[in-house]
C-alpha cells in the first residue's frame, strides 16, 4: 500500500501543471498566410483569442492578425509569434494560404518546413492567392468566413467542394510528379471561392486553368462529381460523375476514358437528349484540351493516366514514361456518357 | 521477485505489442525509402528467416540457471542481457523522443528517465504474471486504435498512390531487414519462454504471422493514403493517425500515441525483465537479490548513454545482437551437452 501511494505521488510529476497556459493566455491560429517581398517571408497569423480586456466567459472571440518577417519561414513565423503578445497554438489551424508568386518561387521550402514541423497538421489544406487579394483575406469578416467555409469544405464528405490539396498529398521527393497543383482562391462576397489551379514547376508558374477548364481537369482528378451545364436558356448539373480506365494496348497503346453521369433538374420542356448530347460533347472537348494543355503541352501528368499503364504493363511502359513518350495527342481517347436520372 | 509462471499466448501478446510498438514508434529512424511493392516480399523473407531462427526453440529450451552451468552458458547470458539493455536503452530514448514529438511540451529527459525507471522497477518486482495480464488489456486497446486508425483513413485511399516498379526484385533484397526484422522482443520472449508452462509449445508462428499482418496492413493503408509523402515521413503510421478525419473526431491522434506508449513501456518492461532473469544466471548467490536494481542501473546507464546518439544503425546492431542472442540461447548449450 505505502508503495503504491508512493508511485501514485510521483505520478502527480506527471500531470503537465508545470507551466499551464491558461485559455485566454492562448491564440488558437486557424490561417497561416505566406508571402515574399525581396528575399524575406512575411508570415500572417490569422488566430482567434479572448480580448485582453474582458477576461470572462462570456467575451466574444477577437481576431488577431499578427505578421512576421523573417530570411527563413521558420525566422518569420517565430517574429509573427512574437509579435502576438499570446502564446501560439497551432493544432487547430488547417490552412495555409501562399501567395502564387511566393508559390512559384519557393513553395518547395514552405511545404518542405510545413511538413516537417511538428505543431503543424499534415492534413493542412494549402491554397494559393494572389498578392492584391491579401488586405481582403485579412480582414477580420472576409478572415472569419473564409476559415468556416474552407474548414467545413475539408472535413465535409457530402459537399462537391472541388480539389483540396493538403500537405501529405503533394510529392515533396519529386519522383513522381515534378510540379505542384494548388487551387487559388479569391473572396467574394458569397464567400472563398476557386478561380484557377494553378501548376508550378522549375521555380516559375507553368499553367493557369479556369472556367471550365477548371471544371474538367477537377474531374479527373476525381475531385469533383458534379458538373452545372450552362448554354443559353438550358442549364442542368450532372451529379454522380465517375470515371472508368481501360488500357487498350494495341501497336501504339492508349488509355480508354469513360466518365458517366446522370442529369437531375432538367427543365420539363427541354429536350432531354439534345441536352445530353450537348453536354458529352462539350465535357469530351474541354477534357480533350485539358489533357492536351497538361500533359502533352507541358509534360505533367496530374491525372495519373500513365499509372493506368505501369498497372498493365511495367517494364514496357516505365521507360516510355521516364523519357515522357507516353503521353501524345491521340493517347487518350475520352468517352462521356451522361443519361437523365430516372 | 515472485516465482511466477505466464501464460504462453500472454508472452506471446507482450511480444507481439513490442514488436508493434516498435514499427510504429520510430522517432530517430531514417523514413524507408521503398514502395509496398518491395517492403511487403521483403518483409516475407524477413519473416522466414525469422522463424529459421526460432525454429530451435521448438526443440528444447533450457532454463537461465541450467545454462550458467558452464563458463560458456554464462558468456552467452552476459551477452543476450547485454544486448536487451543497450535495446531498453534505445526503447527508452524511443518513448522520449515519441512523447516530445507528440506533445506540445517536452519534458526533460532526465525527468522523463526517473520516473520510467521507478516504473520498470515496480513491474520487475511485481514478476512476469503481473506485466503479462496488462498486455492482454493493452492488446485490445492497440487493436482499437489501428480499427479507428484504417477507418478515419478510408475516404482517402487513392488506389493511384501505389507505386509500381519495373523490376521491384532487384529492390528486395536492399530492403530486407527494413521495418520487420528480428526485433529484440524475441530475444526477451526466448529467455523469459522459461516461465511458460510449455516453452517448447509456444506458437512463434502464429506471433509472426500477427506481426506480418500487421506490418502489411499499414504499409499498404500508408502508401494508399500518403503516396510517396511516406517515403519522406520517420513514422508513417503516426502521419496516419494524424491525417484520420473521422467526422467529429478530427484531433485523435492523442489518444493513439498514449495507447502506443503503453505498448512501447510494456515492451521496455518485458526487456527488462529478460535481462532480470539473465543476471541471475550470472550473479554470484550474493548478488542475485539485487538483479531488479542492477537491471534497471543498467537500462538507465544505456539510455543515458544512447541519449545523445540514436541513430539508424544502432538499431541495426541492436537487430543483430538480438538474432545472434537467440541463436547462441538455443544452440550453442544443446551443442556442448551433447558432446558431453
Amino acid at each position: 500500500m505505502k508503495r503504491f501511494l508512493g508511485l501514485m505521488a510521483v505520478l502527480l510529476l506527471l500531470t503537465g501543471c508545470q507551466r499551464p497556459v491558461g485559455l485566454s493566455e492562448r491564440a488558437v491560429v486557424k490561417m497561416i498566410c505566406v508571402s515574399s517581398e525581396e528575399e524575406l517571408y512575411s508570415i500572417k497569423l490569422i488566430a482567434y483569442a479572448v480580448p485582453r480586456d474582458e477576461e470572462n466567459a462570456d467575451a466574444a472571440r477577437e481576431i488577431l492578425v499578427a505578421e512576421g518577417k523573417g530570411g527563413a519561414v521558420q525566422t518569420a513565423l517565430l517574429d509573427a509569434e512574437s509579435k502576438m503578445n499570446f502564446e501560439a497554438f497551432y493544432a487547430q489551424n488547417e490552412l495555409l494560404f501562399v501567395e502564387e508568386t511566393t508559390a512559384a518561387k519557393s513553395l518547395d521550402e514552405i511545404l518542405d518546413y510545413f511538413s516537417q514541423e511538428r505543431a503543424s497538421r499534415p492534413n493542412t489544406a494549402v491554397y494559393a492567392y494572389q498578392k492584391q487579394e491579401e488586405e481582403k483575406l485579412i480582414e477580420p469578416e472576409t478572415a472569419q468566413q473564409t476559415i468556416k467555409t474552407l474548414e467545413e469544405q475539408k472535413n465535409d464528405l457530402d459537399q462537391d467542394k472541388g480539389l483540396t490539396q493538403m500537405i501529405y498529398r503533394f510529392d515533396l521527393t519529386g519522383e513522381v510528379e515534378d510540379f505542384f497543383l494548388l487551387p487559388r482562391i479569391t473572396f467574394e462576397k458569397a464567400g472563398p471561392k476557386t478561380d484557377a489551379l494553378l501548376f508550378f514547376r522549375d521555380r516559375r508558374m507553368q499553367l493557369c486553368l479556369t472556367g471550365e477548364e477548371m471544371e474538367a481537369a477537377q474531374i479527373l482528378l476525381g475531385e469533383k462529381k458534379e458538373y452545372s451545364y450552362l448554354d443559353g436558356q438550358d442549364s442542368c448539373t450532372v451529379r454522380d460523375l465517375g470515371i472508368e480506365y481501360t488500357v487498350e494496348d494495341g501497336q501504339k497503346p492508349h488509355l480508354k476514358l469513360l466518365l458517366r453521369g446522370e442529369v437531375k433538374d432538367l427543365r420539363n420542356d427541354a429536350d432531354p437528349k439534345k441536352i445530353e448530347d450537348k453536354i458529352e460533347s462539350r465535357l469530351t472537348a474541354t477534357m480533350q484540351k485539358v489533357y492536351l494543355r497538361c500533359c502533352v503541352e507541358n509534360g505533367m501528368d496530374p491525372f495519373r493516366l500513365s499509372w493506368w499503364f505501369l498497372s498493365t504493363d511495367a517494364e514496357r511502359f516505365a521507360p516510355m514514361i521516364e523519357k515522357k513518350e507516353l503521353l501524345s495527342e491521340d493517347t487518350l481517347q475520352i468517352e462521356v456518357q451522361i443519361h437523365l436520372a430516372v | 521477485m515472485k516465482d511466477d509462471t505466464i501464460g504462453g499466448g500472454q508472452l506471446l501478446v507482450c511480444v507481439y505489442l513490442t514488436m508493434t510498438a516498435e514499427m510504429l514508434i520510430r522517432p530517430y529512424r531514417d523514413p524507408i525509402q521503398f514502395p509496398a511493392q518491395v517492403l511487403i516480399p521483403a518483409a516475407g523473407i524477413n519473416l522466414l528467416l525469422v522463424a529459421l531462427l526460432l525454429r530451435p526453440q521448438k526443440r528444447s529450451v533450457l532454463c537461465c540457471a541450467q545454462r550458467a552451468q558452464n563458463p560458456v552458458g554464462k558468456i552467452i547470458l552476459f551477452f543476450a542481457a547485454a544486448v536487451l539493455s543497450v535495446s531498453g536503452g534505445a526503447a527508452l530514448n524511443d518513448a522520449d523522443g515519441f512523447l516530445g514529438f507528440t506533445g506540445e511540451e517536452r519534458i526533460s529527459f532526465f525527468l522523463f528517465l526517473p520516473l520510467v525507471l521507478l516504473l520498470v522497477f515496480y513491474a520487475v518486482r511485481l514478476g512476469a504474471e503481473g506485466f503479462a495480464r496488462v498486455g492482454g488489456v493493452v492488446l485490445i486497446l492497440i487493436l482499437l486504435s489501428f480499427g479507428l486508425v484504417v477507418l478515419s483513413n478510408l475516404r482517402d485511399l487513392r488506389l493511384q498512390n501505389l507505386q509500381i516498379l519495373p523490376h521491384p526484385e532487384t529492390k528486395v533484397l536492399q530492403a530486407l531487414g527494413t521495418g520487420f526484422y528480428f526485433s529484440p522482443a524475441l530475444l526477451a520472449g526466448t529467455v523469459l519462454s522459461e516461465k511458460t508452462q510449455y516453452p517448447t509449445k509456444l506458437r512463434w508462428s502464429r506471433l509472426l504471422i500477427g506481426v506480418f499482418a500487421t506490418y502489411f496492413l499499414f504499409t499498404v493503408i500508408g502508401e494508399l493514403t500518403l503516396g510517396s509523402f511516406a517515403s519522406v515521413q520517420r513514422q508513417p503510421v503516426y502521419t496516419l493517425a494524424r491525417i484520420g478525419g473521422l467526422s467529429v473526431f478530427r484531433r485523435l491522434d492523442s489518444l493513439h500515441s498514449s495507447i502506443w506508449l503503453m505498448a512501447l513501456l510494456l515492451g521496455i518492461v518485458m526487456e527488462a525483465a529478460a535481462t532480470e532473469l539473465l543476471l541471475r544466471g550470472i550473479m554470484p548467490k550474493g548478488g542475485k537479490r539485487y538483479t531488479v536494481l542492477v537491471t534497471v542501473l543498467l537500462f538507465g546507464s544505456t539510455a543515458v548513454l544512447l541519449h545523445p546518439f540514436p541513430t539508424a544503425t544502432l538499431f541495426r546492431w541492436i537487430t543483430v545482437g538480438a538474432a545472434g542472442g537467440t541463436l547462441l540461447l538455443a544452440i550453442i548449450p544443446q551443442r556442448r551437452r551433447r558432446e558431453h
